[in-house]
């Protein structure tokens, strides 16, 4: 917690070093919450970009009251996302099978990666929204239930029971879709 | 008191995820729900890998980086420029007006005989005064940006000229070349009605750029390479940008094609 504070202030300073340690800690999580919600990898990457920007301009009214760090940016990244979906009907989209595409990448491999990618995709927009907000923040941008909690306004109660019921829903989803055998 | 299965799931998670245990190793603490929650740990697992390969093009993860740094040197910059007394549109006016007061004192001769001047020159602070009111008397989104162009392209030049005859090249040139790219690019970005033209010519601006400073790059001290480092650096960010718009031209006309009338 001493060391949240310490980078919250960091940053209220506009210290390159606090921007650059929060930076590196939180884009790719922040990108894959907001491309799994939005389903586009150009769109996303925009998005993410914006959310550091949004945040960099709004951190002098950020007050420190505990709150994390991590859930002042997925809160501002869930927020981005609604005002996008406002927004983005006439938009067109980068397919999700490309999400992974490289140039120097072994094509049968990429194109496993690219069908879990899908299955899990497919799956999680098969759940209700409130199960959805919590499985991507949790899931995808890689947050505690105490920091999912603070970003969605909700108990902490109320969201490991959303947890429950959405990963009861994501297992017979997964597996009835696939005939996939499950490795770990 | 008695953990609820809600959060026995929730205790697993972490395990899994901040602590790196096995889903094996979590059952074994709680084997009465071991059987209802195993199924239920895989499919978060599922889940929670999948989710870790969706990963952002590493160069737009760094054009992202640059862009907040960029912020954060200009709020530096407005931190310091609000300390003087005129800015703002008063301090835009009073420097076109001085550099029309300089132009007409030295005369159009000057001004000619300035447009070869190099850094260093005595007439370069006049060409560097006749572009700013070129600048200021330069309307509209797509102009400017030709026009910020133009400038990057010029002190491109100049650089080059400047190591081709063994003179010291200012550590400002290089700043002031990416400032005028990037000028050129957040004016292209806004601009919905920009033509392939303009984007073009970027392409071509910030592809000259990296194939000079790489050129200049083995004739320079160590000092000079790492200022030459990082400009080439802006360079290649500066070539991601207009890639990126280029893609984005048709998806910007689509949606501004106007709706047929009745």
């Amino acid at each position: 917690m001493q060391d949240e504070e310490s980078t919250a202030r960091g940053l209220q300073k506009r210290d390159p070093d606090a921007w650059a340690e929060v930076y590196e800690k939180y884009f790719s999580r922040v990108y894959r919450y907001i491309a799994l919600r939005v389903g586009d990898k150009t769109e996303a990457e925009d998005l993410a970009g914006q959310v550091f920007l949004k945040a960099f301009e709004s951190i002098s009214s950020f007050k420190w009251r505990g709150v994390p760090v991590s859930a002042w940016l997925f809160r501002i990244a869930h927020n981005q996302v609604i005002d996008y979906r406002r927004t983005s009907k006439a938009k067109l989209h980068t397919p999700l099978e490309e999400w992974l595409i490289s140039d120097d990448a072994d094509p049968v491999l990429e194109a496993e990666r690219n069908l879990d990618i899908h299955r899990v995709v497919q799956a999680v927009g098969q759940l209700t929204q409130a199960q959805r907000d919590v499985i991507e923040l949790r899931f995808a941008g890689g947050l505690s239930t105490a920091e999912v909690a603070k970003v969605l306004g909700k108990s902490q109660g109320a969201v490991k029971v959303l947890q429950h019921s959405a990963l009861v829903a994501l297992r017979k989803r997964l597996s009835s879709g696939s005939n996939h055998e499950e490795e770990f | 008191m008695k953990k609820s299965f809600d959060d026995i799931l929730d205790i697993c998670l972490d395990r899994i995820t901040l602590k790196g245990d096995s889903i094996e190793q979590c059952l074994e603490s709680y084997p009465e729900q071991a059987a209802e929650l195993e199924p239920l740990l895989r499919a978060a697992l599922s889940t929670m890998k999948a989710a870790s390969l969706i990963e952002p093009r590493p160069e737009y993860k760094r054009l992202a980086r640059n862009r907040l740094v960029s912020a954060l040197e200009a709020r530096e910059k407005n931190k310091t420029e609000r300390r003087m007394p005129l800015w703002g549109w008063q301090r835009r006016w009073a420097v076109a007006l001085a550099a029309v007061l300089v132009l007409i004192l030295v005369g159009v001769g000057t001004v000619s005989a300035s447009a070869s001047s190099l850094p260093g020159d005595a007439l370069y602070p006049v060409k560097t005064a006749t572009e700013k009111v070129q600048g200021f008397f330069t309307l509209g989104g797509e102009a400017k940006a030709n026009f910020h162009m133009k400038l990057a392209q010029r002190r491109l030049d100049e650089l080059k000229l400047l190591a081709e005859s063994n003179r010291n090249v200012p550590q400002s040139l290089l700043g002031v070349m990416n400032t005028e790219t990037n000028g050129a690019i957040e004016i292209l970005s806004r601009d919905k009605e920009v033509g392939n033209k303009s984007i073009d010519r970027l392409m071509g601006l910030t592809s000259n750029q990296k194939t000079v400073l790489t050129e200049l790059m083995g004739k320079v001290t160590p000092k000079a390479k790492l200022r030459l480092q990082d400009a080439l650096k802006r360079c290649e960010d500066a070539h991601a940008r207009a890639l990126l718009l280029k893609d984005k031209i048709p998806q910007m006309k689509k949606m501004h094609v106007p709706s047929p009338s009745p």
